[in-house]
């Protein structure tokens, strides 16, 4: 039986990926990715089975239950570099949004079609 | 949202149903035991003088894959400042000067609680930010932690006080040069570091005992480099959106 | 245990996140999304990981996000400072096109923003796309530089200054330039419309004006791109006709 933790990433990644199709608004897509974001490094992080006894991993010298690592180690760079390209979509979208005058996708491509029909 | 389900909409939640039953399915395979883990952080703990065994992780034994990730930070950084910073990205020539004062008719209001706690906060957060970097290797925190926490400092000060503030004192040519030779050198420090001990291991610049500051200090010196790197590009990306207010 | 409470808690504000109408209400909410996100990276034993996301998905994101969607959800307005269309007294804004315009930009969950500027500056911020709408006291008279609104209240026109033979030509800067250059003895005659006139009626001699023939009316400008603005406008005012409420704010405003 997987920890709560793993279920609600699951559930969470669900939520995010679901609302990524079925929103148009451009903004909504953006934020539904930083969920799918933030739900798959909880998922890392949720998934020692064997729900050690909550004791981070800086221990001096004194090693109890300790949690595993290797999956902090992997997310921890990639939250920071998530931001960064987070910043980048969003300047695509301000870019999208100024020349269309909305953030509907759905407006925009028919836009984008007519251009380029023309 | 639309009332009436279209077919993309069921689509899309048959879609979600499915990768989250398949990662339900995979599950019993990706969870790790207990014992590995203790077994991993002793040795790493050991091996690297750290007491932050992801610290020792990130930094030494996968210290090519944060490089890595500093470049693609770095680069993702540039693409934001290529389309934001030249003030044009599309825009229309000619624009209108305005004559007269303009009015936000809903804006924000700018209260004296505001920037009298943002001239008391901003110190202490960015010494919260030095101190994860510093001691990044013995106690929670490291250099991507500390370098955040450092650019959400200057963050409140440029969104309370005006950015102008802040750019008076660092301009964007300089900040960019001190930027890039940061990642040049955590690059040739890295070089460095693999030339006298090979890759993995560190410790040859102040070994002591593990556990305290001056333990392992090549995890610090990396710790340092990398906080300087995140905040640098963070400060860079908060200014041009701040600067641009939305209007490329 | 807190760490159930907070996990069961994720997934209710993702989804009221996620489903707001205004990006902003959504934006705000994950922010404290990622907040919960980052007390539960902390309470399963990873605080390198909250840290960063803390600091991250609470602060910077969130800013990023606000900066960026505070253009798009604005309606900027240019327009001319006419006492009882659209006037600012010391800091705050009155007047009949004002408050049509806000009552708009309060249901299409718009913030407004507006910039003054003379008569003439504003036909040429709508006109290159600066801003999306014009107001103040504006008149369809050169039907190939902007696009207009239906009517919203009719005025009558008046010449003032110069002599009779010469043809007015339409305001082109502020009141208070006018009125100083009418003083001055300023030559040639200038068009204005009924507020305006009104506006500085007691400053001018009774021979500099004469009433000119035919009827106008005031419009808001648009620019031309903005064909959805354009129709969304016309049906608000058109329902506000309709239902009576446009002439209740016109008998309130215009005495």
């Amino acid at each position: 039986m997987p920890s709560t933790g793993v279920i609600v990433a699951m559930v969470l990644l669900v939520i995010g990926i679901g609302t990524l199709v079925i929103r148009r608004d451009l903004v909504f897509k953006l934020l539904a990715l930083g969920l799918v974001n933030s739900s798959t490094i909880l998922l890392l992080l949720s998934l020692d089975s064997k729900r050690s006894a909550t004791a981070p991993i800086v221990p001096p010298s004194v090693m109890e239950n300790v949690v595993d690592p290797l999956p902090q180690a992997l997310v921890l760079a990639a939250i920071v570099i998530n931001f960064a390209i987070l910043a980048l979509a969003l300047v695509f979208v301000m870019v999208l949004a100024e020349r269309y005058h909305t953030t509907d996708a759905a407006r925009i491509e028919r836009s984008v079609e007519k251009e380029t029909i023309r | 949202m639309t009332r009436r389900p279209k077919l993309t909409t069921i689509l899309a939640v048959a879609l979600a149903c499915g990768i989250g039953g398949l990662l339900l399915w995979s599950l019993p395979e990706a969870s790790q035991g207990g014992a590995v883990a203790v077994e991993r952080v002793r040795e790493l703990v050991a091996s690297t003088g750290a007491s932050n065994a992801v610290c020792s992780i990130v930094v030494g034994a996968r210290l090519l894959d944060t490089l890595f990730e500093v470049l693609v930070f770095s680069v993702a950084v540039l693409g934001v400042r290529l389309t934001l910073g030249r003030g044009d990205g599309g825009a229309k020539e000619g624009a209108i000067a305005w004559s007269s004062a303009s009015i936000a008719v809903s804006g924000i209001a700018e209260s004296d609680v505001v920037r009298r706690s943002a001239y008391l906060l901003f110190p202490l957060v960015s010494i919260l930010g030095i101190y994860l970097a510093v001691f990044g290797h013995v106690s929670p925190g490291g250099g991507f932690g500390g370098g955040v926490v450092l650019a959400s400092g200057f963050l409140l000060v440029a969104v309370s006080l005006g950015a102008e503030r802040v750019s008076r004192r660092f301009r964007e040519s300089v900040l960019e040069r001190i930027e890039w030779s940061t990642v040049a050198a955590i690059l040739v420090f890295a070089g460095v570091s693999w030339a006298v001990q090979g890759l993995p291991r560190s410790g040859w610049i102040s070994p002591g005992e593990p556990g305290t500051l001056a333990g392992s200090g090549t995890l610090m010196t990396y710790n340092l480099l990398i906080a300087v790197k995140v905040f640098l590009g963070s400060w860079v990306i908060v200014h041009l959106f701040v600067e641009h207010r939305g209007e490329i | 245990m807190i760490l159930l409470v907070l996990l069961a808690v994720l997934p209710v504000v993702a989804v009221f996140a996620l489903s707001r109408q205004r990006p902003l209400t959504g934006i705000i909410a994950m922010g404290v999304l990622s907040f919960l996100f980052a007390a539960v990276y902390a309470l399963q034993g990873a605080p390198d990981v909250a840290v960063a996301e803390a600091a991250i998905g609470a602060a910077l994101v969130t800013l990023i996000y606000v900066l960026a969607v505070r253009r798009t959800g604005r309606l900027v307005v240019a327009a001319s400072d006419v006492p009882t269309l659209f006037h600012r007294e010391g800091d705050e804004l009155v007047g009949l096109e004002y408050e049509l315009l806000a009552g708009f930009a309060q249901e299409e969950h718009l913030e407004l923003m507006v910039h003054f500027a003379s008569p003439q500056e504003v036909v040429d911020a709508v006109r290159s796309g600066d801003a999306e709408v014009g107001a103040g006291g504006m008149l369809a008279l050169d039907r190939e530089q902007c696009v207009a609104t239906r009517a919203h209240l009719e005025t009558a026109l008046f010449a003032v200054g110069g002599r009779e033979e010469e043809t007015p030509q339409w305001i082109e800067e502020e009141l208070e330039s006018l009125v100083e250059q009418l003083r001055d003895g300023h030559q040639a005659p200038v068009m204005l419309d009924l507020a305006r006139f009104l506006a500085i009626g007691d400053t001018l001699d009774a021979d500099q004006v004469r009433r000119l023939p035919g009827d106008n009316a005031y419009r808001f400008l648009i620019a031309r791109d903005r064909q959805e603005l354009h129709r969304k406008l016309d049906r608000y005012l058109e329902r506000l006709r309709s239902s009576g409420e446009l002439d209740a704010l016109v008998r309130r405003h215009v005495r």
